[in-house]
């Protein structure tokens, strides 16, 4: 099975070579057959990855430890649902992983072109094939996953027991998507250069993608930081790893770029900007694949050493070099008419939400890669960690909370004193009042107390804002609140689910900055009887159990939590697993989540019936995952399609008769 | 004689406050946040499961023990391990760029775009200056409305042909 798998990755690298060379030409010389047989052989590509990707799981599912791949990342013993996911826990399958999707996304394009963009679809798909081309590489001659053994061994390595955990299907696949999404607006705004079609419908054919990616980038982000909380078992969710920095980098720097991107299509400025941005993003994604798997700096995440870090290096230079060469060719038609009609406007503020946006990506490359730089300059190793970064992007960070109040206030093109007065005044003096109260509350941090302000301000902004809007169409349709709200979403999509997404990252906020400044921590060994208190809480030990299992043992200590009234609230069982093939066992915290905080329980150690134990509180870190569902169904809301907008588009094609020639195109 | 052996029990006293002193005053998460643990889980020591970062609590509870404080016990593992074990850059010499770069590039960057901002804004009320300058010439005006007329005329009839 596995033999045919290979056969298709390279039969899917021909096609896929083919199907780049027969758009571009078939585009330039003017033979539609052509193009066309090439646009529709991406289909192919696809179907063949496909099948590759079949055989894999196929040999996961059926044990075929000939196959190296799934000798070192499977056992006998492990359950269908981890051995689905076994394909991508390292590195080759995790790299068809991004074919798969790239390919996948790829045929969604070419559909999406068949009656669009005429102009520019040939080199749409061309770049995104170039892309899938170098990836079809490197799963065919680098990092194939079907490499085989010459004797078959009894049984597999097993995974990491990390990795055994429903996180393991959420954060690699979302994370990917996202990376991938990417590379569609990219490939959009290079084809938009190739072409000389600057104006800004590559962007606005682009907006759902970016959205879209920005969304699983942001999820998988998410659901990494709650794996890291729920599994690692160290009591935080974010650790600063480099690889975790990397997925956060092009996550930044999409951001800008949503948020530029507004200002082109309005004032049909910055479009050099723009570029930088996407290219800058897309490169990220590369960069951060790159990352887990050249070996240069260490981390977490690490597939090991491998000879892959040049390649992914060309790769990236070339993504570089390429994007900034047609920058520069195009440099005469991309000069935006820069004028603003009053520097007190969105467009300003727009811009300074940029720079804080990238300088936040900036000052997390530079940790990020400064170890190889001191490594570099100096000869000296040193580790860039959690402290640096922490110290580094927080008053950062402080900024773009801050704009994400203002700018919401400030109209476009230009804001009137009064009306900035006006607009400013109730969000001020509330966020002032609450801070009062937190500060009478005891809260005395002064880090805290600025970021709780700015948090409450940028709520009162937008909840303001949204009740503001509603008011007006109560009073003017006699809808009733509700159905106004809803009527007001509805019809202004994008607006508002920004503003929902904007709730969801305060939210997050609110989550992190608690759960950072006011986090305790205690350590008790107890014997069976003996109690700990931390905060509020006495937890009294019971006792330790052992489980082995046909995989693993278990050992847990048996905890019963009692609140400040002394009523008995939980009765947790945090414990430790000793895996078969691997020598560190894993840690299973117990975790107690009420809206208010986490009691977060590792257990630590053990002698007889004593053990040790640590007992975190983390406050309101439901708060981040709440933040999260919120984030989701906002961008949903300025996903969702628009039938106003549809028909305007439809309109649009009609006055340029392209559907119709299209059509002819086709077929 | 009660007198010197008083003072000297004092100073002994104080003698033993201030070694002891440290000890009280430092808790081991101070250092421990402060050096990474060299298993490869890119972690720092305090939150580290692995077996070498019990080795090295155990080791900064020892040195903690014999009076040391945060710079000694920091400086102990610096010299065992080299500057890769402390979680994050020393603020001195070339580990400076790496603390200070990223703010001066927000700061400067804020800078440029302030006085870019500035121009862009002062070209947009030059312009809309020079279309004022226009609107106070009706001569010019009609002639234009006549032109657009003309056109729109033109433009209707060969619509209908």
């Amino acid at each position: 099975m596995t033999q045919i798998g290979q056969i298709a990755l390279i039969l899917a690298l021909l096609l896929a070579i083919y199907f780049v060379l027969a758009v571009i030409v078939g585009a330039r010389r003017g033979l539609p057959e052509l193009a066309t047989s090439g646009r529709w052989a991406v289909v192919v590509v696809f179907g063949l990855t496909t099948v590759a990707a079949a055989a894999l799981w196929y040999a996961f599912l059926t044990h075929d430890f000939q196959v190296s791949y799934v000798y070192g990342y499977s056992d006998r013993a492990m359950s269908t649902f981890y051995l689905v996911g076994a394909f991508w826990g390292g590195q080759e399958g995790s790299l068809l992983l991004w074919t798969l999707v790239l390919s996948a996304f790829a045929v969604v394009v070419v559909y999406q072109t068949r009656n669009r963009n005429r102009e520019m679809a040939p080199y749409v798909v061309a770049v995104m094939g170039v892309i899938l081309v170098s990836f079809l590489l490197i799963v065919n001659f680098l990092s194939s996953p079907f490499e085989r053994f010459d004797a078959v061994p009894p049984d597999g390595n097993g995974l990491n027991p990390l990795l055994e955990n429903v996180g393991m299907y959420f954060h690699p696949l979302t994370l990917y998507i996202g990376y991938v999404g990417f590379s569609v607006p990219f490939a959009f705004c290079l084809a938009a250069l190739i072409t000389g079609r600057l104006d800004d419908q590559w962007i606005k054919s682009t907006r759902r993608w970016t959205l879209f990616a920005w969304l699983f980038l942001s999820l998988g982000n998410l659901f990494g930081a709650q794996w890291a909380y729920t599994e690692l078992g160290w009591g935080g969710y974010w650790g600063w790893d480099p690889v975790e920095s990397a997925s956060f980098m092009p996550w930044l720097v999409g951001t800008a770029y949503l948020h530029s991107v507004m200002i082109q299509q309005r004032r049909g400025m910055l479009k050099v900007w723009n570029i930088a941005l996407i290219v800058t993003t897309f490169t990220l994604t590369i960069f951060g694949t790159f990352l887990t798997r050249s070996g240069v700096i260490s981390s977490v995440h690490s597939f090991g050493q491998s000879n892959m870090g040049p390649l992914f290096i060309a790769l990236m230079a070339l993504i570089v070099v390429v994007s900034a060469w047609l920058t520069l060719y195009r440099l005469p038609q991309l000069k935006g008419e820069n004028e603003l009609d009053s520097f007190l406007s969105r467009e300003s503020s727009f811009l300074f939400n940029n720079l804080i946006l990238v300088g936040a990506a900036f000052a997390v490359f530079l940790g990020t890669v400064f170890p190889l730089v001191s490594e570099a300059v100096r000869g000296v190793k040193v580790t860039v960690g959690p402290p640096f970064f922490k110290s580094v992007t927080a008053p950062i960070f402080l900024g773009l909370i801050a704009l994400m109040g203002i700018c919401p206030l400030i109209g476009w093109r230009r804001a009137s004193k009064d009306n900035i007065i006006r607009n400013f005044l109730y969000p001020f003096s509330i966020a002032l009042a609450v801070t009062l109260g937190l500060f009478i509350a005891g809260i005395r941090e002064g880090y805290a107390l600025i970021a709780f302000s700015l948090t409450i301000f940028v709520a009162s902004t937008i909840l303001l804002e949204i009740y503001r809007g509603t008011r007006a169409k109560h009073r003017n349709n006699g809808q009733n609140y509700l159905a106004a709200l809803g009527g007001m979403v509805w019809h202004n999509k994008p607006r508002y689910g920004g503003y929902i997404v904007h709730l969801g990252v305060i939210l997050m906020a609110v989550g992190i900055i608690a759960s950072q400044a006011y986090d305790k921590e205690v350590e008790f060994t107890l014997s069976p009887g003996e109690s700990g208190k931390i905060n509020n809480y006495t937890l009294v030990y019971q006792g330790m159990d052992y489980f082995p299992t046909e995989k693993r043992e278990v050992i847990t200590a048996t905890l019963d939590v009692y609140n400040g009234g002394q009523q008995k609230v939980a009765t947790v069982t945090p414990a430790k697993t000793f895996h078969q093939n691997h020598e560190n066992p894993v840690t299973e915290v117990a975790i107690r989540t009420t809206p208010v905080e986490d009691l977060y329980i590792i257990l630590e150690g053990w002698e007889q019936q004593k053990a040790a134990f640590k007992f975190i509180v983390n406050p309101m870190v439901l708060w981040i995952w709440i933040g999260g569902l919120v984030l989701i169904a906002g961008t949903i809301v300025a996903f969702w399609p628009d039938a106003r907008e549809r028909k305007h588009e439809l309109a649009r094609l009609a006055r340029a008769g392209s559907y119709v020639e299209e059509d002819k195109y086709e077929s | 004689m009660k007198v010197k052996i008083s003072a000297v029990l004092f100073l002994l006293l104080l003698l033993a406050v201030a070694t002891v002193a440290p000890a009280y005053a430092l808790s081991s998460k101070d250092v421990e946040g402060e050096l990474m643990c060299q298993c490869g889980c890119t972690m720092v020591v305090d939150v580290c499961d692995c077996e070498q970062a019990n080795q090295i609590r155990d080791k900064i509870a020892e040195l903690m023990g014999q009076g040391q404080n945060k710079e000694q016990i920091i400086a102990y593992f610096v010299g065992r391990y080299g500057e890769k074990m402390l979680s994050a850059p020393t603020k001195k010499g070339f580990n400076l760029f790496a603390w200070v770069v990223p703010f001066a590039a927000v700061v400067l960057g804020g800078t440029g775009l302030f006085f870019l901002l500035r121009a862009w804004a002062r070209r947009g009320k030059r312009e809309e200056a020079s279309e004022e300058i226009h609107t106070l010439q009706p001569v010019s005006i009609e002639e234009y409305r006549g032109r657009l007329e003309e056109e729109l005329k033109k433009f209707k009839e060969e619509g209908t042909r």
